[in-house]
C-alpha cells in the first residue's frame, strides 16, 4: 500500500488502522487467547478460592453463620469487633484474596475480627424482615459475643447494606455497643437529589421513578429476588463498562498472572450472588429508597422507631470518594444527625468495592479504622 | 414476538369469549368443564400479559439504541477533538475502548432520564404481571394435580415466620433477666442484681438453653 494513503487518517478522523496493522492486531489478540485459554484450563480450585483467611463457625441459626477469624497477633484487642455485610453480595468480599484481604488487614493491626454471614435465602425465607435480621440474627450474634469475651458491649462494623442494618442496631441497642463504625452506608437516601451525577445513583433514581404499588407487585410476584436478578441490576448500572470489562479488559490481562486470578476471584464473589428476601426489599425500596425513614427518624423495625439520636456510642462513618452505587451525598455529612458528639467521617479513594479490595484505599482503611477503635477502646 | 399474532387474535375474540361465557358458563361447569376452562382463561391472560411485556421491552429497547446512536455521535466528535491536538487511535482494540467509553456516558445520561425511568418502570410492572400469569397457569395445573400451589407454600413459610418470632421473643424476654445477672456480676454487685430479679417461672427455666440457636464450639 501507498505510504502516504497508508498514513492518512480515516474519513479525516485521526483513526491510523490499516489493513496490515489490522490483522497484526488480530493475530496478536488471537494468541493471547490461545495462551489465557491454557492458562485458564490449569488453575486448580486452590487456586481460585476465595475467603480463605482461617476461621471457625462459632455459632449458627437458619441459614446464617457467625465466623471468627483466629488473631494473628499474640494479644488481640480485648472487645472484638463484628462485621456485618450486605445482603445483596456475600461476605467473602471482605477477604477476597490473602493480598486482598480487608479481614486480614483488620487482624493484623491486632483486631479481634467476627464476621456474619447472612447465608443464602431460599424460597422459604422470602418473610424474613429487616427487624429479623436486625433484632434477631444481629442482636444473637452480638450476644454471643458479648458473652463469649465477658464484655458488656462490642464494636460493630457495617458494610453498605450491612451498615444501615448496624445502624438501626446501634438505635435499638445502643447499651450493647462500644463503637459503630459505618462503610459505604446509605444514610440519607435522598442525598442524591440536588447533587445529581451521570453515571451515579442510578438505584436511588430507579427506585423512586417505582410507585410503592409496583415494589408489592415486584415483591408479592418474585418472593425471594433471585441472586442472579440482583446481580443483573448491578450489571445495568454500566452496561458498557460491563460489556467491555469481559471483552477487551480481558484481553488485556490474560498474559498477566496477578491480574487473571484476581479477575477470576472477583468473578467468582461476583457469581456467587445470593436471593434477597422480599419483605426486606419491599422495606428496603419502600420505607428507605422512597420514603428515606431512616436518616428522618421514622424507620419502625418490630414495633419500635429507630432513632437516630440514640446512638451515642462514637461512630466512624467511611465512605469512598468514587462510589457510584452509595452516591457519597447519601453516606456522608450525617454530623448531629446521630444523638452522639464523637462522630468522624473517612473519605476513602476508590469505588463501592475498591474501598475493600483496591490497593491505595486497603492501605488507609483497616490502619484508620483500627487506630480510630484503639483509641476509643 | 411469537406471542403477539396470538395475543391479538386472543383481544379480537375477547366480546365473543365474555358472551358465550355469561350464556354458558354455568352449563359447561355443571358438565365438570371448569378446570379446563379456567386454564383456557389463563392461558388468555398470558397471552395478553406477554404482548404487554413485549411492547415493553420494545420501548426500552429502542432507548437503548437511540442512546447506543448518540454514543457513536459522540465517538466522531471526540475523534474530531482528538485529530487537532495530533491524537491518534491505531488499534481496533484503541477504538473499541474509546466507543465504549462514549457509549457509557450516553447510555448513563438516556437511562437517568425521566423517560427511561418510567420506561424501566413500564416493563417492571409488565415483568411482574406476566410472571403472575405464568403463576396462575402453574397454580391451577397444581390444584387439578392435587400438589400444594405456590400460595399455600408460601402462606406455610409465613406462619413458619411468625412462629419463629415468636420463639425469639420468647427467648429473649427470658434470657434478658441471665444477662442482667451477668452484667451486675461483672459489675461485683450480683446479689443486688439477683435480689431485684423476679423469680423465673419453673416451667420457663429449661428454655434459658437456647434452642434455636446451634453453638459450635471453636477449635
Amino acid at each position: 500500500m501507498n505510504q502516504a494513503l497508508k498514513d492518512k487518517p480515516a474519513a479525516g478522523l485521526p483513526i491510523r488502522i490499516t489493513p496490515e496493522s489490522l490483522m497484526r492486531e488480530l493475530q496478536q489478540v488471537g494468541e493471547k487467547i490461545t495462551r489465557g485459554s491454557q492458562r485458564l484450563a490449569n488453575y486448580t480450585e486452590e487456586q481460585l478460592a476465595i475467603a480463605t483467611s482461617p476461621k471457625d463457625e462459632v455459632w449458627r441459626q437458619d441459614m446464617v453463620r457467625l465466623y471468627h477469624y483466629r488473631p494473628t497477633v499474640a494479644k488481640p484487642a480485648r472487645v472484638p469487633v463484628l462485621l456485618a455485610y450486605a445482603l445483596v453480595g456475600r461476605y467473602q468480599m471482605i477477604d477476597l484474596e490473602p493480598d486482598r484481604s480487608f479481614v486480614r488487614k483488620l487482624l493484623a493491626e491486632g483486631l479481634d475480627v467476627y464476621v456474619v454471614d447472612w447465608g443464602v435465602p431460599t424460597r422459604a425465607q422470602r418473610w424474613l424482615t429487616i427487624d429479623d435480621y436486625v433484632s434477631g440474627y444481629l442482636d444473637d450474634c452480638v450476644d454471643f459475643i458479648r458473652e463469649r469475651h465477658d464484655v458488656d458491649s462490642i464494636n460493630l462494623l457495617g458494610v453498605c447494606q450491612g451498615g444501615v442494618f448496624a445502624t438501626c442496631y446501634a438505635a435499638l441497642f445502643p447499651e450493647k455497643l462500644k463503637n459503630l463504625v459505618l462503610t459505604v452506608t446509605p444514610l440519607d437516601f435522598h442525598g442524591d437529589q440536588g447533587h445529581e451525577e451521570t453515571g451515579a445513583g442510578y438505584m436511588n433514581l430507579w427506585a423512586r421513578s417505582l410507585t410503592p404499588d409496583d415494589i408489592d407487585l415486584m415483591v408479592d410476584t418474585m418472593g425471594t429476588a433471585p441472586g442472579a436478578l440482583v446481580g443483573f441490576s448491578f450489571l445495568m448500572m454500566a452496561p458498557m463498562g460491563n460489556l467491555t470489562k469481559y471483552t477487551t479488559e480481558l484481553v488485556d490481562i490474560l498474559d498477566d498472572e496477578a491480574k487473571m486470578l484476581g479477575f477470576l476471584h472477583m468473578e467468582r464473589w461476583i457469581a456467587d450472588r445470593p436471593g434477597h428476601p422480599g419483605e426486606v426489599m419491599r422495606q428496603w425500596f419502600k420505607d428507605l429508597y422512597q420514603a428515606n425513614k431512616l436518616v428522618r427518624s421514622e424507620l419502625v423495625l418490630g414495633g419500635r422507631k429507630v432513632e437516630l439520636d440514640r446512638i451515642r456510642m462514637p461512630v466512624l462513618n467511611v465512605y469512598a470518594t468514587g462510589d457510584v452505587i452509595v452516591p457519597t451525598s447519601c453516606s456522608r455529612g450525617m454530623e448531629g444527625k446521630f444523638g452522639t458528639e464523637d462522630y468522624s467521617e473517612l473519605s476513602v479513594p476508590g469505588g463501592h468495592i475498591g474501598t475493600f479490595v483496591g490497593g491505595k484505599a486497603q492501605k488507609i482503611l483497616a490502619p484508620s479504622i483500627a487506630q480510630w477503635l484503639r483509641e476509643r477502646t | 414476538m411469537g406471542g403477539q399474532p396470538v395475543a391479538m387474535f386472543g383481544q379480537a375474540l375477547k366480546p365473543l369469549a365474555t358472551n358465550l361465557e355469561r350464556a354458558y358458563g354455568g352449563l359447561a361447569d355443571a358438565f365438570g368443564l371448569a378446570p379446563m376452562r379456567d386454564l383456557q382463561g389463563a392461558a388468555r391472560g398470558m397471552a395478553s400479559a406477554n404482548l404487554a411485556k413485549q411492547q415493553a421491552q420494545a420501548e426500552y429497547l429502542g432507548l437503548v439504541v437511540a442512546a447506543l446512536a448518540k454514543g457513536s455521535e459522540g465517538l466522531v466528535t471526540r475523534l474530531q477533538e482528538m485529530g487537532p491536538n495530533g491524537e491518534s487511535v491505531d488499534s481496533l482494540l484503541g477504538l473499541v475502548r474509546l466507543w465504549a467509553r462514549s457509549a457509557e456516558d450516553a447510555m448513563h445520561a438516556a437511562m437517568q432520564s425521566p423517560k427511561a425511568l418510567e420506561a424501566s418502570a413500564k416493563l417492571v410492572r409488565a415483568g411482574a404481571r406476566s410472571r403472575q400469569q405464568q403463576h396462575r397457569i402453574v397454580a391451577l395445573a397444581s390444584e387439578a394435580l392435587n400438589v400444594p400451589t405456590r400460595a399455600e407454600v408460601d402462606d406455610a413459610y409465613r406462619e413458619i415466620q411468625e412462629l419463629k418470632r415468636e420463639v425469639r421473643r420468647l427467648r429473649k424476654s427470658i434470657d434478658q433477666p441471665r444477662a442482667l445477672v451477668a452484667a451486675a456480676a461483672r459489675a461485683d454487685t450480683v446479689d443486688m442484681a439477683e435480689a431485684a430479679l423476679p423469680k423465673p417461672k419453673p416451667a420457663r427455666a429449661p428454655a434459658t438453653k437456647r434452642k434455636t440457636a446451634s453453638k459450635v464450639a471453636a477449635s
